[in-house]
């Protein structure tokens, strides 16, 4: 149903159609009921015209209508009136009569009353007919002719009735097609044919092949299977009799052998191109995994050649589009470099005269305001530093000094060397971390300021005086490290936006931090192969960080 | 030691950085000398007594790394250079080409003047001492006396405890050398180590601030995340 039609209630519209197509079938059988009633009625009066030795069959046919034994010597042409002559048979004739018209007439007024209805009707009726060729009915037709013809011998009256109806029914859908349908010669064989042909060759290359050679498979195995039969019928009749039998069974073993070789190419075609299928579903595969790298190797024989051929083209151009990317992500972070570069050495003129100002002689109100330029600066220097940190790993310019460490004493390490950060947080820190070493491969440097960025995050951004949970467990041959805190400010974010740059989970952004801490923890993670995700919980706040342990699962 | 007579060179294009720099080692008692680019330094250079220079890197003219250059050829003095570059490629070219310390922006100019100090002292005591024939093991500006059981940085000595000594001592004898925590406790306190990793890693981290002008980017006693502490040779 068209969308544009909402407007007009659906199921009112659902509801008008079958009844439509319901009187439109009830009108139109009546009408092929009465046009076989007037055949009936023509055949008769022609007949009676005709051929006066056909009254009496007339008269017996109306009698047998009556359902009474005939008279035949009383009835005249116009019998069917003469009730004198029996007057039982008088009242059977005016109850079936007046029954048998009011049939007619229900029949009638039927067939007016929902006149457009079966005009619709008709309508669809002609389109079937519109369906079947020319040349079907045609043959319909020289069949009827070769029937009538046949009647010319024949007397049998019911033949002639038939002919009768028929020819009426004929004539009707005769016209109904001719009138309907503009098409009447259009539609044959012939042009059927020439359709199949051109949609044949409409078909892409690779279904053409396809279907080629599922015919010729088919066609070989049914003209091996006629040779066989054919050979061995031909070879039994005329080979003499020592070894007829044998040599005649040689044809169809041999057409058997045919058919199961050629059955046995087809699966062996169908099989490479299976294979062929699967490459390119293994490199789509690929490429939808991110390796932009994978190339297929279908061979240039197979049917999937061109096809396998463009996905390398499309695998080239999408790579070449993530390069320009790349770049352009690569541009832009050296634009950030530079500025950093440039933020730089007025932020040292500033920090230089701060320090200055601060052994000036100065009023406490000067000193005081001394102190927040101070501390301002400080943080300003912070941030460009991380500025240009974070796009350093992010343009992956960083240098790596990678190299086997244990995950848990660097955890340790973090710890005492932020032990003053964390006393001044008042936050209570429960730590659990095994023993036993767990060696990870990774830059220890970088994998420090990991763990320090989300370390000092929580002692910025969790509610005073909440525990910390820090614990690293090792579990099927990966090393993890997650730290849960409760955020004081509520968390707006999802993880994945809280990672992003300069995002903080305060929107005012009045506290300290760059907002770089957790990108950059990201970024350091994952340049050093690692894998870094935040979540959130309503308040709470789990960063997690995992690295593959060196040597699978130990630990 | 008197700072009076020793006289600095201060080099890079921005004036006012070199004006803050200038002020605040006037501050501390040197005499200050001002250029603005490579060429007036190197002739700085050669008509003036220089005991120290700090040079930027990018400059007109003619750039830091290319006046040391020309200035180490002929002269053997203390150059810090001060460059907005912070990478570790940056550093190392600038070491390479003579420079003594590197110092990126934004600096804190206090720090650089405890730099300044601790270059001049070096370069000033490095004579003496191996003429007083002391026994004792030198690393940049820290001096281990083994026969008085004293840390020097900078010529002057340092508060450590007994068992910060016996780690300095430890680490000082093997430079370079990476040491776990309980190797380092077992060798002080001579008993074997169990979960004391702790106890060892709060003294590394106490010597540090004692002995480093910036603890929290340390040039000696470094810690190697994951695997132990270390100290760099200088």
């Amino acid at each position: 149903m068209a969308t544009n039609s909402r407007s007009i209630d659906p199921r009112e519209h659902l509801r008008s159609r079958p009844t439509n197509t319901f009187k439109g079938l009830i009108s139109w059988l009546c009408l092929l009921f009465i046009l076989c009633a007037v055949s009936l009625l023509l055949v008769f009066a022609v007949m009676v015209l005709v051929s006066p030795g056909m009254t009496e069959y007339a008269s017996d046919s109306v009698h047998e209508f009556a359902g009474s034994v005939p008279h035949r010597t009383e009835l005249t042409p116009d019998g069917v009136y003469e009730k004198a002559e029996a007057p039982d048979l008088a009242y059977e004739y005016g109850v079936k009569t007046a029954s048998a018209a009011a049939v007619i007439l229900t029949a009638l007024i039927l067939v007016f009353a929902f006149r457009q209805d079966r005009r619709a009707f008709e309508a669809v009726a002609a389109r079937w007919l519109g369906w079947i060729w020319v040349e079907a009915k045609l043959i319909i037709i020289a069949c009827y002719m070769v029937f009538l013809m046949s009647l010319v011998d024949q007397r049998s009256t019911e033949l002639i009735f038939t002919a009768g109806v028929l020819g009426v029914l004929l004539l009707y859908f005769l016209c109904l097609d001719v009138g309907r349908n503009r098409r009447f010669f259009g539609h044959n064989i012939i042009h059927s044919l020439l359709l199949r042909v051109n949609d044949f060759h409409k078909m892409t290359d690779f279904q053409q092949r396809a279907l080629r050679r599922a015919y010729s498979v088919s066609g070989m195995c049914a003209a091996l299977a006629v040779f066989g039969l054919f050979g061995y019928g031909v070879l039994v009749n005329i080979l003499p009799p020592p070894h007829r039998d044998k040599l005649a069974l040689s044809v169809p073993f041999i057409a058997i052998v045919g058919v199961i070789g050629t059955v046995w190419w087809y699966i062996l075609s169908l099989k490479r191109d299976l294979r062929d299928w699967n490459l390119l579903m293994d490199q789509i595969t690929e490429m939808y995994g991110g390796n932009l790298d994978a190339v297929n190797h279908v061979p240039p024989t197979s049917n999937l050649y061109d096809c396998a051929m463009q996905l390398n083209m499309i695998r080239t151009g999408v790579q070449k589009a993530v390069e320009e990317g790349t770049k352009a992500d690569r541009t832009k972070i050296e634009l950030i470099t530079n500025v950093s570069h440039d933020i730089k050495t007025p932020l040292t003129s500033v920090i230089s005269y701060v320090e200055l100002l601060k052994k000036e002689e100065l009023t406490p109100a000067a000193k005081d305001y001394v102190e927040i330029l101070s501390q301002k600066t400080q943080r300003l220097s912070v941030i460009v530093q991380d500025v240009f940190e974070v796009s350093k790993a992010a343009t992956g310019n960083i240098s790596l000094n990678l190299e086997d460490l244990d995950i848990g004493r660097l955890l340790r390490q973090t710890f005492v060397e932020m032990e003053e950060v964390i006393e001044r947080s008042k936050l209570q820190f429960r730590v659990d971390i095994p023993e036993s070493p767990m060696l990870v491969h990774a830059d220890g440097q970088r994998l420090y300021r990991v763990f320090q960025n989300l370390i000092r995050n929580c002692t910025q951004y969790s509610l005073p005086g909440s525990r910390v949970y820090v614990n690293l467990i090792a579990q099927s041959g990966i090393a993890s490290v997650s730290i849960r805190n409760v955020s004081k400010t509520e968390i707006t974010m999802n993880g994945e936006d809280l990672t992003a740059r300069f995002v903080r989970g305060d929107q005012n952004r009045t506290t300290e931090g760059s907002g770089l801490g957790l990108s950059i923890a990201k970024s350091f993670t994952e340049a050093c192969g690692g894998r870094f995700f935040v979540r959130t919980d309503g308040d709470l706040f789990v960063a997690t960080v995992q690295f593959p342990l060196v040597g699978g699962e130990q630990a | 030691m008197d700072n009076e007579s020793k006289n600095i060179l201060v080099v890079d294009d921005d004036r006012e950085i070199v004006r803050a720099i200038a002020l605040t080692l006037e501050g501390e008692g040197y005499t200050v000398f001002k250029a603005y680019d490579g060429m007036e330094a190197l002739d700085l250079v050669s008509t003036k007594n220089i005991h120290l220079i700090i040079i930027d890197v990018m400059m007109p003219r003619l750039d830091g790394l290319s006046a040391i250059m020309r200035i180490r050829e002929g002269k053997n003095l203390p150059i810090i250079v001060l460059s907005a570059k912070s990478e570790n490629s940056d550093k190392i070219l600038g070491l390479s080409m003579g420079a003594d310390d590197y110092v990126t922006k934004p600096f804190n100019p206090m720090e650089l003047a405890a730099r300044v100090k601790s270059q001049l002292r070096r370069y000033t005591s490095l004579g003496d001492i191996n003429s007083r024939g002391e026994n004792v093991i030198i690393n940049g500006r820290l001096r281990f006396n083994l026969d008085e059981h004293v840390l020097y940085a900078d010529d002057e000595p340092i508060k450590l405890t007994a068992t910060e000594t016996k780690i300095v001592e430890l680490l000082m004898r093997n430079p370079g050398r990476i040491f776990p925590a309980e190797e380092i406790y077992s060798k002080i306190w001579n008993e074997s180590a169990y979960s004391t990793e702790n106890t060892v890693m709060v003294h590394i981290r106490r010597i540090r601030e004692k002995i480093e002008i910036n603890p929290s980017e340390p040039e000696y006693l470094k810690v190697v995340w994951g695997i132990g502490y270390k100290f760099e040779k200088h």
